[in-house]
């Protein structure tokens, strides 16, 4: 048998020398030892380090001496392997291709030595020393980060927009939708079902601000700050200007001053005809108090109706209600004379709160005067009393008792003289017992007596003449007169009517505000009304300016009062909004 | 002279992002908006549109950088101005968002900005620590020429056992070939060594020759030794120890060369954060601009 092997020697670049040797033999052997068919300098290589037997017609096998196995045979460390044309061999440095032999040959291979200097690659090539080399990718992963927030948190809730169909799909699966834009809770008040989680009920349009339509859905009957017409900015406000959403923590309602200050600090430039005076704050620049007070509506002496007055709280001013009402002797405290015996009284017993814990209830006779201003016109029957009413009425019920009281007893005394006494066996001590007097009459009636008309008619005089007397008795000197104006419309005429002058108590002295006596009831209310040092009821006991600021909204303590803490901005006197 | 990114124009940056980062704390203090303070009011666009700007500035770094012949300012200068403005960002974005936080594409945007800005922070102290720890562990060497010299040492070692016997080249050559420096980052970043050796049947490891673990080369130095306790006396021992001595000094050269990669890779890898984090940030940026104004 014979081979051919060809060496490659690499000269310049480009540049190969070829040599062909042939030997005789079936087996070549290679390694760095002397008698090795083919030796290879290189230090790595073993001094026998593989053989290859030839079987003819360009094939062949070959193995691995050394151990461990260091021969790569098409890229793979084996230990033996057969070899066919194109195969090549790597041992050491140096590569052996096995080629298809010429003719004459059975074998054939091409020897190409790597290892005298010709090994150009930088050392430590063959390892992977930097970032770059790994799987790590910074441009390729920007983008793809980029693309991902994009789409899925502006594309996709974007897309559902624009069709209802991906909003619906956006919004019942995982998939991120509009909710991602969200920039804040809700208000507690605003999670209704009329609203839930749909963005679009509110934000009808986009990149449009939220339109007063879809807040007057809901609130309809919010009322005007001012009478329409009296400044367009305001007109055309919208209601986001104001109560911006989606806050945290979630507020809904502008407390600060600067709301109105913008306006009320020189409104009078604003609005030329407004009667309303400047204010910036509560603390620093307030008008002193403008109260509203009814007055009566005179003619003559009498009082014909009421009408609402507003005065400067500095101005000397006195209540004029017709009901003569001394504070201080209500609230002695040795205390007042009731029917039964001295009672110390405090501010409410008679004063009130209303049901929402703002205002006092209106001060009623029946309520808080009657239980010790009783109405009794006869001592001897203290049951009785005249209705609380006008004066007429008074009269007639005072009337009607004397006429029936007169008749009877005439008829009693007609009833004796008669008839034999169907005497009661009642003993005369029982007469003070009213109920049992009366029993006692109607058994007498039904004894059956008459009387003539003239009998009558003389009994009824007598008892209108009592009545009017008692009448003028109770109006102008013991019970009327305490608490009430009482005129006479004729005084020289017997049977001239009193006039009972109308009350009509002002409740409401700051129209304008909104006093929560409420929330000040851990103070006294001779706090700020000093009705302990009043003594008629022309006093107005309103606390000033001065003694609110004594708690609020100047530097001096902690009570921060702002505009909306005591007025409404909202308000219905002037319509709705949406009108 | 080299003059760091820190202290660049005399500091321009730094007083510039200083009183940008103040000034907003002071408006921020001082403005009393109605309602809790929020993005959307005249302080809250004002804070956001400067935010916004400069992180589009920022990022245009990236840009900057690779254009060689822009004379748009120093590189140096840009990079200055970019780990100071970079640093404003962060509390000028946290008072535009005035401490809200929610499960929103909004605080998705901050988040990202956060970590961009925690990353670039790292960045900053990796060099500032890194490049002496690596000019001490090189010595005046170049990479290359520790690989070079790598090489030299195998060729040494080989030719030494190679006088010794078969077993102990095959040792010496397996352990030379299965040297791992670097790898994947991981591996780059550890600094870990997945060395591993070939020790032949004679080495009297059990039955047949076995692949084993070689970190720091121990396996095979700890093998020559033991070959060289079992040798008594003559030339082979004299071999024997200087195979050793060469093994050992590639030992330490490897630990040298793999603590290179390791910083190395730590001077790059906070950017595959901070680079695609930023891009991140970048759609994020753009989408929390649309939706705010989407539903207005």
């Amino acid at each position: 048998m014979a081979y051919l092997v060809r060496t490659i020697e690499n000269r310049d670049e480009g540049s190969f020398e070829y040599s062909d040797n042939e030997f005789p033999g079936s087996t070549i052997t290679i390694g760095r030892a002397t008698d090795q068919d083919i030796q290879l300098t290189e230090i790595e290589v073993g001094l026998n380090h593989a053989s290859i037997s030839i079987r003819g017609n360009g094939r062949g096998a070959i193995r691995d001496l050394t151990s461990p196995a260091t021969m790569l045979v098409n890229e793979n460390v084996v230990r033996s392997a057969s070899l066919k044309p194109g195969d090549s061999i790597k041992i050491g440095n140096s590569v052996i291709a096995v080629i298809d032999p010429p003719p004459g040959f059975d074998f054939a291979l091409t020897l190409e030595r790597q290892d005298a200097g010709g090994d150009e690659s930088v050392p430590g090539s063959q390892y992977l020393t930097t970032l770059e080399q790994t799987s790590l990718h910074k441009r390729s992963w920007s983008w793809l980060l980029f693309a991902l927030v994009l789409t899925l948190f502006l594309v996709i809730p974007g897309l559902g927009l624009l069709n209802d169909q991906v909003q619906s799909m956006s919004r019942s699966t995982p998939l991120p939708d509009d909710g991602a834009w969200d920039t804040g809770p809700l208000i507690d008040a605003h999670h209704i079902p009329e609203i839930g989680d749909d963005c679009n009920v509110c934000h009808v349009k986009p990149f449009r601000m939220v339109r007063n339509q879809q807040c007057l859905v809901c609130h309809e009957d919010i009322g005007r700050h001012a009478e329409k017409d009296a400044h367009t900015e305001l007109d055309q406000a919208l209601c986001e200007n104001c109560h911006k959403e989606h806050n945290e923590p979630p507020s809904i309602v502008r407390q600060d001053d600067a709301l109105c200050a913008d306006c009320h600090m020189s409104l009078d430039s604003v609005v030329k005809a407004t009667v309303l005076r400047n204010a910036t704050s509560f603390g620093e620049d307030h008008p002193a108090f403008k109260l509203t007070m009814l007055e009566p509506v005179l003619q003559g002496d009498a009082t014909l109706d009421w009408r609402t007055v507003r005065f400067d709280q500095s101005s000397p001013i006195a209540e004029r209600s017709n009901l003569k009402f001394p504070h201080h002797k209500h609230l002695d405290p040795e205390g007042v004379k009731s029917p039964t015996g001295d009672e110390v009284m405090v501010c409410s017993d008679c004063h009130t709160l209303d049901a929402q814990g703002l205002l006092m209830k209106p001060i009623t006779m029946e309520d808080s005067c009657r239980r010790c201003h009783t109405l009794v016109f006869d001592e001897d029957d203290p049951e009785r009393e005249v209705p609380h009413g006008d004066p007429d009425t008074v009269i007639l019920a005072l009337e009607e008792y004397y006429s029936r009281e007169f008749l009877e007893n005439s008829l009693d005394e007609q009833t004796e003289q008669a008839t034999e006494s169907i005497a009661t066996t009642q003993p005369a001590a029982d007469e003070s017992d009213m109920s049992d007097k009366r029993r006692k009459r109607r058994k007498r009636r039904r004894a059956g007596t008459t009387m003539d008309s003239k009998q009558r008619y003389k009994v009824l005089l007598l008892a209108r003449d009592k009545a009017w007397e008692v009448a003028g008795q109770i109006f102008e000197k013991t019970t009327c007169l305490i608490c009430h104006e009482i005129a006479r419309e004729n005084e020289s005429e017997p049977l001239s009517k009193w006039r009972v002058e109308p009350v009509r108590i002002t409740s409401q002295w700051l129209p304008k505000h909104q006093f929560n006596h409420y929330s000040h009831r851990a103070e006294e209310c001779t706090l700020c009304h000093a009705a302990e040092q009043s003594e008629i009821s022309a006093d107005v006991l309103m606390p000033d300016l001065q003694s609110c600021r004594e708690c609020h909204g100047s530097e001096s303590n902690q009570l921060a009062t702002t505009c909306i803490g005591c007025h409404n901005f909202h308000l219905a006197a002037y319509g709705r909004i949406g009108q | 002279m080299h003059k760091s990114i820190f202290s660049y124009g005399s500091g321009r940056y730094f007083w510039i992002a200083l009183i940008l980062t103040l000034a907003s704390i002071a408006a921020y203090m001082w403005h009393q908006p109605p309602g809790p303070p929020n993005g959307g009011t005249w302080l809250g666009y004002t804070l956001g549109g400067i935010g916004a700007l400069l992180i589009l500035w920022l990022m245009l770094l990236g840009i900057r950088k690779r254009s060689y012949a822009s004379n748009v300012g120093t590189v140096h200068g840009w990079t200055s101005a970019h780990v100071y403005l970079g640093t404003a960002v962060l509390v000028v974005a946290t008072l535009h968002a005035a401490w809200q936080v929610g499960w929103n594409v909004h605080t998705l945007a901050y988040v990202l900005m956060v970590l961009v800005i925690f990353s670039g922070f790292f960045g900053i102290y990796a060099y500032m620590r890194y490049p002496t720890l690596m000019t001490e562990l090189r010595s005046g060497m170049t990479r290359e020429q520790m690989f070079r010299q790598v090489e030299d040492l195998d060729r040494q070692s080989l030719r030494t056992a190679d006088k010794i016997d078969a077993e102990t080249k095959a040792l010496v050559q397996s352990a030379a070939e299965r040297t791992a420096v670097g790898g994947g980052w991981w591996r780059q970043l550890a600094g870990r060594d997945g060395s591993k050796v070939v020790v032949p049947l004679s080495f009297g490891e059990g039955q047949a020759e076995s692949l084993q673990d070689n970190t720091e080369q121990k396996r095979a130095i700890a093998l020559v030794a033991k070959r060289m306790a079992e040798t008594r006396g003559g030339s082979e021992v004299v071999e024997l120890q200087n195979l050793l001595n060469t093994l050992a000094t590639k030992q330490a050269l490897l630990r040298r060369i793999r603590g290179d990669i390791r910083i190395h890779a730590v001077l790059q890898i906070w950017l595959y954060v901070h680079v695609p984090l930023s891009f991140g940030l970048l759609a994020a940026l753009i989408t929390h601009v649309v939706s705010v104004f989407v539903y207005w």
